[in-house]
């Protein structure tokens, strides 16, 4: 991929607070129209490079395009972005209406009330347009918040915990929103819910201690077609004979009966090599209760990073 | 957008912001006590002055003027005129106008950079726009905060001689308002700076107070060098740093045309030279 293609490129990005090494040569790409989670524990630099995209923060060193531009560019030609920032509160002096239409007309829409309406009806809140911030609930705000983000039709919404603090409901409803998204922007998206980002990003990026430990899409990074396991709930399992299947480089039985498969790189399809296992198991009366290609955004994330790191985000 | 409109946008928001806060309700009732009680005290110093006859009070009166413009003789022309409680409170009033922007202001960006809110302005405006648009807002503020002051001050000097020339005691108290704002403007931009560069409004406020700590002391040090030379001392450097100060320019809003556009001119100095590194600041900071 060309950094000319890519919406969001980081080229060897460091990026420290006083002598803490927040970003350590950061690269990666996120392709234009993907959702693109961006993940790891608390410390990892998820915040930092949403600032850095942002242009809130400088980089210390190492080169970061957005949507072609320079981040901090705010002339005629200014990336198309929008924010969700994770800890910025909403100023408190205005009510919603008109903070959501101030920020439209700064957006360069020509009709930034209209806008801001909309961008309300969006994330489900119509009825907060004459509320004060101050009154609004911690979920509430987020989803104000967010409709700012929204605001300006923007090519790339950079989205730090969209769905943290919401209640189950107002949190799916994000989801919605967001998935709609897929395909007409660019999203990227940071957060600890995996099984959230596992169901809306084409890609991810890891993050631990401020490096990229992992990066690519979602079925690179989660062994898609690389591995698979099979949960047994009763029988005798041929390990021997299924070894021999053509495709198998390991095979592994754990106490609580998940059976984990490893493809040979030179294997046939894994849809072929999973039929010979289902097979060969349902031939020996073995039961079985699922089925899991690869592994779970978790359980990748959690292989590949250690604890929290020297600061948050 | 254009930056001017991105500039004006953002100068109608903190107007609202600075409008709907009680704030600048309570410093207008401070800043028009303060001045009311100094009127009540000069007040009482000039009918004192009455007392003691037409000519000891005029004779009194010029050595007053005299020590707030110096021997500018055209302003002390003009200044006769007025009743000595004008000159004499508005020059007071300068003495604390400073405090009060720091007061109005000092949270202007600092305020929005502790809470992170400023990022939803710096993502979609340039950092240029965001601190002349708050100035500009803080500055018609001010603005309109003295003109209310200037109007108390001047209805009640007119209360004390009757029979002035009306037109041209509002030309002289337009002309204090332009004076008045010229001073202003150097130190609402000495506001601004403290704002952009700091990350909270109380350290914002520590630093724009100290800094006019620091002003009032290179005016000090400078003027008593200046005073020992002039009672015949010998000449000392110092005397030049009161140059570097904003308030050695004051006595100047009050003085002649010239004196007053001197004046000016160094508030616009002054304001320009905090207002680029307050921009200076501001753009290379992390939000």
């Amino acid at each position: 991929m060309r950094t000319v293609d890519a919406a969001l490129s980081f080229d060897g990005v460091t990026r420290r607070y006083g002598s803490t090494v927040a970003l350590d040569r950061v690269s990666f790409q996120v392709r234009p129209g993907s959702c693109h989670g961006l993940v790891g524990p608390n410390g990892a630099g998820k915040t930092t490079t949403f600032a850095l995209a942002a242009g809130f923060l400088r980089a210390g060193t190492g080169t970061i395009r957005v949507l072609g531009r320079e981040p901090r560019d705010r002339g005629p030609h200014r990336p198309r972005i929008g924010v969700l920032p994770q800890d910025a509160a909403l100023p408190a002096y205005l009510d919603v209406g008109t903070l959501l239409t101030t920020w439209a007309r700064l957006s360069g829409d020509p009709r930034p009330e209209a806008a801001a309406r909309v961008a309300l009806e969006r994330v489900q809140l119509p009825e907060a347009w004459d509320a004060s911030p101050r009154a609004l609930s911690h979920g509430v705000a987020k989803r104000v918040a967010l409709a700012q983000a929204l605001l300006g039709e923007p090519a790339l919404l950079l989205l730090d915990e969209p769905t943290a603090g919401l209640d189950p409901r107002a949190a799916a409803e994000v989801r919605t929103l967001l998935a709609g998204l897929r395909g007409q922007r660019t999203v990227i998206i940071s957060s600890h819910n995996l099984a959230e980002l596992e169901r809306l990003c084409d890609a991810v990026t890891v993050l631990d201690h401020g490096k990229v430990v992992q990066d690519g899409t979602l079925a690179e990074v989660t062994r898609r077609g690389a591995e698979f396991s099979v949960q047994i709930t009763r029988g005798d399992v041929p390990l021997p004979e299924l070894r021999t299947l053509p495709g198998v480089a390991r095979m592994e039985l754990s106490p609580a009966g998940q059976l984990a498969v490893g493809l040979a790189p030179d294997a046939p399809p894994a849809d072929d090599v999973i039929a010979a296992v289902l097979e060969a198991l349902l031939a020996r009366g073995v039961r079985i209760s699922g089925l899991t290609q690869g592994s779970s955004l978790e359980q990748r994330v959690l292989d590949v990073t250690s604890g929290p790191g020297p600061q948050s985000g | 957008m254009s930056p001017l409109l991105e500039t004006l946008t953002v100068t109608r928001t903190e107007l609202l912001r600075i409008l709907r806060n009680a704030r600048v309700l309570v410093l207008l009732l401070l800043f028009g006590t303060c001045t009311a009680l100094i009127g009540l005290v000069v007040g009482l110093l000039t009918r004192s002055l009455d007392t003691q006859g037409p000519e000891a009070a005029a004779a009194a009166s010029a050595g007053i003027l005299g020590f707030l413009v110096g021997e500018d003789g055209a302003a002390l022309h003009h200044l006769s005129e007025l009743p000595l409680l004008v000159p004499l409170v508005f020059r007071a009033t300068l003495i604390f106008l400073p405090l009060f922007i720091a007061l109005l202001g000092y949270d202007q960006l600092s305020g929005e950079v502790s809470t992170g809110s400023v990022r939803y302005l710096a993502v979609r405006s340039r950092r240029g726009s965001i601190l002349i648009g708050k100035f500009l807002a803080q500055a018609l503020v001010m603005g309109v905060l003295l003109a209310l002051v200037l109007l108390g001050l001047f209805v009640a000097g007119a209360g004390l001689r009757p029979g002035l020339d009306l037109v041209g005691y509002a030309a002289a108290a337009g002309r204090f308002w332009i004076g008045g704002v010229a001073f202003a403007f150097g130190y609402l931009a000495l506001t601004a700076l403290s704002s952009a560069a700091t990350s909270g409004p109380g350290s914002s406020l520590l630093l724009n107070v100290g800094a006019l700590f620091g002003f009032w002391l290179l005016d000090a040090i400078g003027g008593r060098a200046a005073l020992l030379h002039r009672m015949g001392g010998a000449a000392s450097w110092t005397e030049a740093i009161r140059w570097l100060s904003p308030s050695a320019y004051a006595s100047g809003v009050l003085g002649s045309s010239s004196a007053l556009l001197t004046s000016a001119a160094a508030y616009a100095t002054f304001g320009a030279l905090f207002l680029a590194a307050a921009w200076l600041v501001f753009r290379a900071r992390d939000l």
